[in-house]
């Protein structure tokens, strides 16, 4: 894993998510859903479909997490990090049943980290930071719209950044 | 060789244990996080993020603009002659009330230039409105999950937690920190959130629809003579308060409403149903925390439903005056009179 690689990409994926991610969420009507791409999500399934560890898999998806709990308010640092750490656990541990160039892989990969990142996240927000469950029931609606949506996108995006699976993972004769 | 990778291979997992505790310990202990690590983020994300916001924003309304469906010769000519006719009875109920207005200001200025002969040291105090500072902010990202309604706003000045945040205006850069307490916010045309965490260059607006915001509000029931209204009022008759209805004059006051975002809107439950109020009454603030005046627009009424196990009260939505989703440019307000 090279880390001096993954943490530019990390941080652009971030910008993204901050500024053309949210700008471009579509609402469902009057609900106060939307249709969201989770960009951060994605390089955290390219990552995690390629490092050899599933250490390097755990530290990148930590990383992405801390991310997004630096940019949020009035919700636990290190939140985030955590759980997309297990959720990038998780994958790791399933990728070998699956072919990391397929499409519809990818996209159920990137629906399964989706849901693995964000369902325990929001739990705690609503049940523990919160202590109500008035918004737990819209909230894990959204993730699950946040997670196809993501999930349509991710072969797309994962396509578009092929190119950087050499750059981020070593190659076996650089060491792991 | 082989002693050394099973060394790199522990010690790799070592640090992610420790950081896996740490994040666990943190969650637990700080409900909210802390603040240096935001504040210092946020700057150097900045320039990036405030570029792209701009540009994907304005792809977004021109791509909004191109494929609304165009107007046609007769619509827009009924629209028009509608609009026309709203304008001069708005115009005309904004006559009335700034004549009200000036009456009662006179009276309170009167009463106040009485106050201030025997109380020479209020007279700095007393003399305007409602002094304060407008500090230009624009906004440059958006929260990374789509649960919050938060923005990333740019100040150019440190702000403290709890002031208000509004639309409207400029964009300057002023380094200096605002010292004391956290203070209160006021729009130039209507309120749209408050900062919640800011550091010496950024901040982050919490948009009125967050579902962490509240704020507690006027319903201000619009009186139009031609269609009257029934509401109910408790007068004394005898030893005994009775419920009287009656229309609703011009003079009547306004309601006091708590709201709380709710991703698209605003809500306030279990407000009373016998006070009539309608889709399209205004929703202004409450000025009860001397952060901001009374009467700076918040939205209007888009809904009011009938709550179904108390069929007394009534549930209502607000919808925000600003557009808050191409929000750009801001105002924080910061009061200059100490303690309101």
């Amino acid at each position: 894993m090279r880390w001096l690689v993954f943490i530019p990409l990390a941080v652009l994926a971030l910008i993204a998510q901050i500024s053309v991610g949210a700008v471009l969420r579509v609402g469902v009507g009057a609900t106060g859903l939307s249709l969201s791409v989770d960009f951060l999500a994605i390089v955290a399934v390219l990552v995690t479909l390629r490092v050899r560890m599933a250490t390097d898999a755990m530290l990148a998806g930590w990383v992405l997490g801390l991310l997004i709990d630096l940019s949020s308010v009035c919700e636990p640092i290190g939140l985030y990090a955590c759980c997309f750490a297990i959720a990038a656990w998780a994958i790791f541990q399933v990728r070998s049943a699956v072919f990391a160039d397929n499409p519809l892989s990818q996209a159920l990969t990137t629906l399964a980290f989706c849901l693995l990142g964000h369902v325990p996240a929001r739990l705690f927000v609503n049940l523990y930071v919160r202590a109500t469950a008035v918004m737990l029931w819209r909230e894990m609606i959204q993730v699950l719209l946040l997670a196809v949506c993501t999930a349509v996108f991710a072969p797309l995006l994962l396509r578009l950044l092929r190119r950087l699976n050499r750059q981020i993972v070593a190659q076996r004769n650089q060491g792991r | 060789m082989g002693a050394m990778r099973r060394m790199r291979k522990v010690s790799r997992q070592q640090v992610l244990a420790g950081l896996m505790a740490v994040s666990v310990i943190s969650c637990l202990t700080w409900r909210e996080g802390f603040g240096w690590p935001r504040e210092t983020l946020a700057p150097l994300l900045a320039p990036l993020s405030h570029g792209l916001t701009y540009a994907a924003g304005g792809i977004r309304c021109n791509v909004r603009d191109l494929l609304g469906a165009p107007l046609d010769d007769e619509t827009a000519r009924r629209l028009l002659a509608d609009n026309e006719a709203m304008r001069r009875e708005l115009m005309r109920y904004v006559d009335d009330t700034l004549r009200r207005q000036v009456v009662f200001y006179q009276q309170q200025y009167a009463e106040q230039q009485q106050q201030l002969a025997e109380m020479g040291r209020w007279r700095q105090a007393f003399e305007d409105d409602f002094p304060c500072m407008l500090i230009p902010a624009t906004v440059i990202a958006y929260g990374p999950t789509p649960y919050q309604r938060v923005s990333r706003v740019r100040t150019g000045k440190r702000v403290g937690k709890g002031q208000f945040v509004t639309t409207r205006s400029l964009l300057t850069n002023r380094p200096t920190a605002i010292p004391g307490a956290p203070r209160a916010v006021l729009s130039g045309a209507a309120m749209v959130g408050q900062i919640v965490a800011s550091g010496a260059w950024t901040a982050q607006l919490q948009l009125l629809t967050d579902p962490d915001f509240h704020v507690q509000a006027f319903v201000k029931r619009v009186y139009d003579p031609r269609k009257q209204r029934k509401i109910v009022v408790d007068e004394v008759v005898g030893d005994k308060v009775v419920p009287v209805t009656r229309p609703l004059g011009p003079d009547d006051a306004m309601i006091p409403v708590n709201l709380t975002g709710d991703l698209e809107r605003m809500v306030s439950t279990a407000v009373p149903g016998q006070q009539g109020l309608e889709v399209g009454d205004y929703v202004v603030t409450m000025g009860l925390d001397a952060r901001l005046p009374v009467g700076i627009f918040i939205g209007t009424v888009s809904a009011v439903r009938v709550v179904p196990d108390n069929p007394k009260h009534v549930t209502l939505e607000v919808k925000p005056a600003a557009e808050l989703e191409l929000l750009r440019e801001v105002y924080v307000v910061v009061p200059l009179v100490r303690g309101g």
